[in-house]
């Protein structure tokens, strides 16, 4: 893998696999950028780059969380200081914050999804792949938890 | 499958979700790279350790073997070695007619003589051996032009034959 592809990898899916690991973990800087590491010296590289990126993620990220776990004095310190999942727009028609904490409310089966089809881009069958489920339970998730986002953010029905 | 055919209504939200970007976090894009290019270049790290680690361990079972083998151990043997005797001398005949026997050492220079014409080095070291009053009749069968002319005998006659000749004919014939 060249330093071109990696590089656009960062680019275009770094932000959104940030925000995938952080369903589960508060250094999800660190899951992804490990991610991408071990993109480079796979030999031969995957198919399908970006549900494989996906997969170590969240492997990591669920690594990482348990390890959180079991440091608590630190997962208290680090939930003091929960970061803002998304940035500020001013066009955007949900608030920030609050969006971020609708989600941080979801049961993770539906938040991985949700994040994984909206930021990452991910089909329901390539995350059916990663999330170990089949395509249908992920997208019947993906409805549940939408409703449920749909009623924290009070968002009126048309 | 369709959001649409489900609830229509979660198509905004979908779309007002979606319209979020998610926080770039504080991945280093140039730290990333670097320390990509330098596990590109880890691969091939443990050959050579390896090769010291194998060579290591072949010297370590040579020290061991060499230390732990048994020291050689020195085995004394009798040898015999048959001798043949030499043969008891003829004896000797005394007749007046017959010169005076040579010294026997003459032999085996006479015998060699016979056969086969003496060098000059095998000369030599019968000369130091035997010196020179075993050596006239020798010398004067080795002597290619025969007896000097003397006053008795002023003209060259066929050579007789040597002393030691006849001696050792006789000697063969006594036996």
């Amino acid at each position: 893998m060249g330093p071109e592809l990696l590089g656009r990898l960062v680019d275009e899916h770094g932000a959104a696999l940030v925000l995938y690991a952080r369903q589960w973990c508060m250094g999800a800087e660190d899951v992804v950028q490990d991610a991408l590491l071990k993109l480079v010296t796979q030999k031969p590289p995957p198919v399908s780059i970006l549900p494989w990126l996906y997969r170590v993620v969240r492997n990591a990220a669920v690594s990482a969380a348990r390890a959180e776990r079991r440091r608590r004095r630190h997962e208290i310190a680090a939930a003091a200081r929960t970061p803002v999942w998304f940035a500020a727009m001013e066009a955007s028609a949900l608030d920030v914050a609050a969006a971020t904490q609708a989600l941080q409310t979801l049961p993770i089966e539906q938040r991985e999804i949700i994040v994984a089809h909206l930021w990452g881009g991910l089909t329901f069958e390539q995350i059916a792949e990663v999330a170990q489920c089949s395509s249908s339970t992920a997208h019947r998730w993906y409805i549940a938890g939408l409703s449920a986002l749909r009623e924290r953010l009070r968002v009126p029905c048309p | 499958m369709s959001l649409d055919e489900h609830d229509p209504g979660l198509v905004g939200l979908e779309a007002a979700l979606a319209a979020l970007a998610p926080m770039p976090g504080r991945i280093d894009r140039d730290a990333l790279l670097f320390r990509a290019g330098q596990l590109s270049l880890r691969r091939g790290r443990w050959a050579w350790p390896g090769v010291a680690a194998a060579l290591g361990v072949v010297a370590l079972t040579l020290g061991v073997v060499l230390a732990l083998r048994p020291t050689p151990t020195t085995v004394e043997r009798v040898v015999y070695i048959r001798i043949k005797e030499p043969s008891p001398p003829a004896p000797q005949v005394r007749e007046p007619d017959v010169p005076p026997p040579e010294p026997k050492s003459i032999a085996p220079v006479a015998t060699a003589a016979r056969q086969a014409p003496m060098n000059y080095l095998e000369l030599e070291r019968q000369v130091f051996r035997w010196d020179m009053d075993g050596m006239p009749a020798t010398l004067e069968a080795l002597s290619p032009s025969g007896p000097p002319l003397t006053r008795d005998r002023p003209f060259s006659a066929p050579a007789a034959p040597p002393t030691f000749a006849i001696f050792f004919d006789l000697r063969s014939l006594v036996q």
